[in-house]
């Protein structure tokens, strides 16, 4: 498969500063050595608990903050090292869509012209006309009317809001969307319209995403593969479908656990984890999950596991992964039988 | 006898734009031991529920205009606000959505504990202190007695929910509100608040109303569930009933918009729409613009309570002896 984004030793450490003379007292590592690919074409998912880096990972990618270390080739191209007016074109391709649509949008401007606002600051200007033709029809592929070009933000609801953010991301016809929580802030009937409006308009136009969020079952119904984060590390990529995909490492089993199922038949089931994630500031020595890991060992807290492929687009971080997937072949991904 | 009947309460909050009713006519009832879970979307009236219930209407614009509210066969409604104050925390308590938000940042989590049980227990400061760091202690808080001299910003998510959760609990209080306890927490850590939540109540028998928009949590935790939109109660029975056989096509809607594992790809079914606000309530059946079963009776009636056989109370035309499949 062709990749489209390619990350290698990805690495992002935030200092901390303190005492008098705001020195340098450590460092928050909020993405830590971290590589993958993302397929052209393929919605990626990112799944981890606050704090794990997932948001860090987006902004780095789009070149939006730079990296401590190692890089991000878009299209073989390596974003932190082209000059402005290169990174400018890729801009074009790559959007982005945030969790809370209200701070998206500029609250003294009309949806129309923030949408506006995409085609005035490009280099070959359209003209107006031409402008108004593709905002209506941008509205229309998001579901909106037209008369709500001229609402204001606070007279759109939040689904409302966030249509009119992905139509803004849309404007440019984007190759690569990264979508950061785009569904957190709205309740679950709209986040449903959201979802589906999404996969539609990947579908449509051919759209590579990477979707972020903490809630797992979303993740799984929306993407292909899913990368589970901790503690600014990957800890495991599987494919997506994990009713029938196993997980092969103890957090993604415990993150799979403790998502509530709407089914009253279902066992009431004794919380998998104890405590909360350790903070980035003070990691623990060997591998980043073993302070609440069940299966931990010595060996689990002296060295940290390297993210390792256990079979054909399975990858895994840990010393002792659950094998059970390799012992039912009903459990193998498709393109390994 | 009942621990909390919510009967037929309707209230109406003044306005600039005139009198909206975010809550008509909604009842239910529950009893020590057991725990009943409120669950809606953004508006539907839940948050409005809970404030009722503790008498914390906006008192200049807020009112509960008909029905009653019986705490232990005692109207709450007739009492005055000294005998309310005397209920509200001792017998009646209330945990907040953030956590965060429910601490001062600048007292220890400690003494905040202290200070509500003392105003409402009559009770040495040494001994308020001991009843704190035990309840911290029921409730899984490691080092408590450390913990009860940290600031807010010292302790996790988790931690401070754990913190709020004991001071509602720190009065021994014989019912208790939780909003949204654990929306603002990680999954692993909303799993370890929700058992928490179901040890407690069996542990010390009281009422435990959930206030939440996971049906998931309902579904794990509670006994009875009430289902709310736009201020009405649509559908109201045992978990196991109204789970496994929803009736009212709101709820049916609701369970089929969440994605679930092993789900079929594009198998999500949204709801059509948004949901109203309180001044644009729709007249009839409020949910009858996202009904995808919707009938012209629904547009001009609002349909009545019904029962159903399986102890299950929904409030949709479509079981009631006017629906007729044709028109």
């Amino acid at each position: 498969m062709n990749s489209l984004v390619e990350v290698r030793h990805l690495s992002k450490f935030f200092p901390v500063t303190g005492g008098l003379m705001q020195r340098r007292i450590g460092a928050v590592k909020a993405v830590n050595d971290i590589s993958f690919d993302i397929y052209k074409g393929e919605s990626l998912g990112v799944v981890g608990e606050s704090g794990c880096g997932k948001s860090t990972l987006a902004r780095l990618i789009l070149n939006l903050i730079r990296p401590t270390s190692g890089h991000v080739l878009y299209d073989g191209q390596d974003v932190n090292r082209i000059s402005k007016t290169e990174l400018r074109e890729l801009r074009r391709k790559m959007q982005m869509v945030f969790q809370d649509p209200h701070s998206s949008l500029d609250p003294r401007i009309s949806i129309y012209r923030s949408l506006e606002e995409v085609f005035t600051i490009q280099k070959e200007k359209l003209s107006r006309p031409k402008i108004n033709e593709r905002i209506l029809e941008l509205l229309g592929m998001v579901g909106l009317k037209p008369e709500h070009c001229r609402s204001y933000p606070h007279q759109l609801s939040g689904g409302q809001k966030q249509r009119a953010v992905i139509a803004r991301a849309l404007a440019m016809l984007p190759e690569f969307i990264i979508l950061d929580e785009p569904t957190a802030a709205l309740d679950v009937s709209v986040q449903a319209q959201i979802i589906l409006l999404l996969q539609q308009l990947g579908d449509q136009f051919g759209i590579t995403y990477l979707f972020i969020s903490h809630d797992l079952a979303l993740v799984d119904y929306f993407c292909q593969r899913i990368i589970v984060m901790y503690l600014g590390r990957i800890v495991e990529i599987t494919p997506a479908d994990l009713s029938r995909q196993k997980p092969m490492h103890p957090y993604t089993k415990v993150l799979k656990e403790s998502v509530f199922v709407a089914d009253p038949l279902a066992e009431p089931k004794a919380p998998r984890i104890e405590g909360d994630v350790p903070s980035p500031f003070n990691l623990p020595e060997g591998c980043v999950f073993e302070t609440r890991c069940e299966y931990a060992q010595n060996i689990c807290r002296k060295e940290s596991p390297a993210l390792r492929q256990t079979m054909p687009g399975r990858f895994v971080a840990c010393h002792f992964p659950l094998i059970h997937a390799m012992e039912d072949p009903s459990c193998l991904p498709v393109d390994a039988k | 006898m009942s621990l909390l009947v919510v009967d037929n309460v309707s209230v109406e909050f003044k306005t600039r734009d005139g009198i909206v009713e975010p809550l008509s006519g909604i009842s239910f009832k529950i009893d020590a031991g057991e725990i009943l879970g409120l669950v809606g979307e953004t508006g539907s009236g839940k948050s409005v529920t809970a404030q009722a219930i503790m008498g914390l209407l906006p008192f200049l614009n807020g009112r509960v205009s008909s029905g009653r509210i019986c705490f232990r066969d005692q109207d709450l409604l007739a009492i005055s606000e000294d005998q309310y104050q005397k209920i509200r925390g001792n017998h009646i308590s209330l945990i907040s959505q953030n956590p965060m938000t429910s601490l001062d940042p600048v007292y220890k989590v400690g003494d905040q504990i202290v200070e509500g049980l003392r105003q409402h227990v009559v009770i040495a400061r040494d001994d308020a202190v001991k009843r704190a760091v035990n309840v911290m202690t029921s409730l899984g808080i490691p080092n408590s007695e450390k913990v009860f001299f940290q600031y807010p910003h010292q302790l996790s998510g988790g931690l401070k929910q754990r913190i709020v959760i004991a001071m509602g609990l720190c009065a021994d209080p014989h019912l208790l509100i939780a909003d949204e306890p654990t929306t603002a927490l990680d999954v692993t850590v909303q799993a370890q608040i929700v058992e928490l939540f179901r040890k407690t109540v069996a542990q010390r028998n009281i009422g435990l109303i959930m206030i939440t928009h996971d049906l998931g949590v309902i579904s794990n935790l509670c006994d009875t569930v009430v289902v709310m939109y736009a201020g009405h109660v649509v559908e109201k029975g045992r978990v196991q009933e109204v789970f496994a056989n929803p009736m009212h096509p709101y709820t049916r809607a609701l369970l089929k918009c969440i994605p679930k594992f092993g789900m079929p790809e594009r198998s999500l079914k949204a709801i059509q729409g948004n949901v109203p606000s309180v001044s644009t309530f729709p007249g009839g059946c409020r949910y009858h613009l996202r009904c995808p079963d919707m009938k012209p009776i629904c547009m001009t009636e609002a349909p009545q309570t019904l029962q159903a056989g399986n102890g299950i109370e929904v409030q949709c035309h479509q079981f009631g002896p006017n629906w007729r499949e044709e028109l």
